[in-house]
């Protein structure tokens, strides 16, 4: 009897360790020296950009908070434009550093977005913010505190923003949870899973949340059929920004009138959690807003229609006269 | 010979430990069976079998149950455990009692198949006479070690270098809850709820439990 426990702890120990990176979840830039990378701000970001530097800017910006922009990928066409195309994961995001969650605010936030137009985009040099879901949420919180940024930002693409106010977001969530069918497997499966692994380290609660949230809510229609493609979840991040807007709230429309260029608002139909009214309610803040949907696609209508979005993205630019390097 | 209410106390329950009345009859040789239901990390409904014994002197349940989440019924998302629970203080009518259930449990989602297997232990203090029970109790849910088996959509979408095979200590939640219950003739109806929280005291996926069971003593 006294060999059982001692064995018991040798099994334990030839197991595997689930939150060594790597194991269950890929490794982050402080683990993998071979990925892309930009440090600022006192992170290390997974970041890739494509084209001619001294090209006109496009910034990426994920949805989530704490998803990636592996999804995202197929916006780099834009390159062959004569855009250079920036994609990173933000802060604690995908394939970034992560960091404890007592370190996040809504103002660093915006410090990183700021480093990170500075780096890709110095000077003078003019950009557009494509920002997909909570990252089109992110870019109007930088362009409600700075505006159009000394006149270098010319645009934004923003598809399906889940709020800009703390109220809309509540009335938001209300429509994504409430999509998803009590007795459903999809629900069953998130429950039921959460036994298994508890979020006790990052990587464990990486590879819940990439568990837990594999499908997206009912409501934004993702086609089971194409499931987006993930570096990593976030799920720390993800955890502390919305907790962070529970307890501060947030109003990032208080200065957005005063931005003079045209905000493209780019959308699927089906999504009927960000639904046409909602992203009607959110282009009002902006001065000068147009609305354009995709027929027949959800909330991932970069990764399932790419060329649709794509020459939507391409008009939008001619309409504003951002013309990509050379032309 | 040991005092009535002991025996169905132990048994209840689907996940959630859900008591047996140690009160209502004696606990040797007391053959329960009970059906239960209620949400525990999902909707799930349990069968289960307890056996009372005495051993030196002590009165004990030995238990074994068999829980299914309803809701979307999947055979591969699963519960199976033993377990015995014995008091180890009493005074008259309370009773402090401590339990262990090694357990295996699967799933499978679009990520992973898992099976994992582990332990609940908890302590559950209650009162119980020959009519009615009622307590509080405190418990541990252990992932010693869980296999993983990364989807083909996983390694394709995903994460192609994620690694098969036994993990270690993959998660653990406390649960603490009320549970209380009424005894007649030979049936015990015994309801029990509570928090999930994981080590850091936060709320865990599915945050709070419920769960009604009715239990029946079989002659002996």
């Amino acid at each position: 009897m006294r060999v059982l426990p001692l064995l018991l702890l040798l099994l334990l120990a030839s197991c595997l360790d689930p939150g060594e990176p790597g194991n269950l979840v890929p490794r982050t830039v402080t683990e993998d020296a071979a990925l892309p990378r930009l440090a600022i701000n006192g992170t290390v970001l997974h970041a890739e950009a494509f084209g001619d530097p001294a090209n006109p800017v496009v910034v990426v910006l994920h949805g989530g908070p704490g998803e990636d922009y592996r999804s995202l990928l197929p916006l780099q066409a834009l390159a062959a434009d004569g855009y250079y195309v920036v994609f990173w994961d933000q802060r604690g995001c995908g394939l970034s550093q992560r960091h404890d969650a007592s370190i996040y605010s809504f103002a660093l936030l915006l410090e990183d977005l700021e480093q990170v137009v500075d780096h890709y985009a110095p000077g003078a040099r003019p950009l557009v913010f494509i920002g997909h879901s909570w990252g089109a949420m992110y870019a109007t919180s930088f362009i409600n505190e700075h505006g159009s940024y000394g006149g270098r930002i010319r645009g934004a693409v923003l598809s399906e923003p889940g709020a800009f106010t703390k109220a809309q977001l509540d009335a938001f969530l209300r429509r994504l949870m409430g999509s998803y069918d009590l007795f459903g497997e999809q629900l069953n499966d998130i429950a039921w899973s959460g036994q298994f692994m508890s979020a006790d380290d990052h990587a464990r609660a990486d590879y819940l949340m990439m568990i837990q949230s594999a499908n997206g809510a009912p409501a934004e229609h993702l086609d089971p059929a194409n499931p987006e493609p993930r570096f990593r979840s976030g799920a720390v991040v993800h955890r502390a920004l919305l907790e962070l807007a529970e307890k501060e709230g947030f109003d990032w429309t208080t200065h957005l009138s005063s931005f003079e260029p045209t905000v493209l608002f780019l959308r699927g139909d089906l999504n009927e959690a960000a639904n046409l009214a909602s992203q009607q309610e959110m282009a009002s803040s902006y001065r000068h807003a147009e609305i354009v949907t995709i027929h027949g696609v959800g909330h991932s209508m970069v990764w399932e229609r790419p060329a649709e979005y794509v020459q939507d993205v391409r008009d939008y630019f001619a309409r504003i006269g951002f013309a990509g390097g050379g032309r | 010979m040991i005092r009535p209410a002991f025996a169905v106390m132990a048994l209840a329950g689907a996940a959630a430990a859900q008591p047996i009345n140690f009160g209502a009859v004696p606990a040797e040789q007391t053959h329960v069976v009970q059906v239960s239901g209620g949400l525990e990390n999902a909707f799930v409904a349990s069968v289960g079998y307890g056996r009372g014994l005495s051993l030196a002197g002590r009165a004990l349940v030995l238990t074994g149950d068999f829980t299914l989440p309803w809701a979307a019924p999947d055979l591969r998302d699963f519960e199976a455990r033993v377990g015995v629970i014995a008091p180890v203080v009493e005074s008259a009518e309370w009773k402090l009692s401590v339990e262990l259930r090694p357990l295996v449990r699967g799933t499978s989602n679009q990520i992973a198949r898992m099976t994992d297997l582990g332990l609940q232990s908890g302590l559950v203090l209650g009162y119980y006479t020959t009519r009615w029970f009622g307590g509080c109790e405190l418990g541990l849910d252990w992932a010693a070690a869980t296999y993983i088996e990364s989807s083909a959509r996983y390694r394709e979408l995903d994460y192609a270098g994620a690694k098969d095979g036994w993990y270690a200590s993959t998660g653990a939640s406390l649960r603490g809850g009320l549970f209380g219950g009424h005894s007649f003739g030979r049936v015990e109806v015994v309801a029990s709820a509570g928090e999930w929280r994981d080590l850091h005291l936060r709320p865990s996926t599915v945050p709070f439990f419920a769960a009604i069971g009715v239990s029946l003593r079989l002659p002996r």
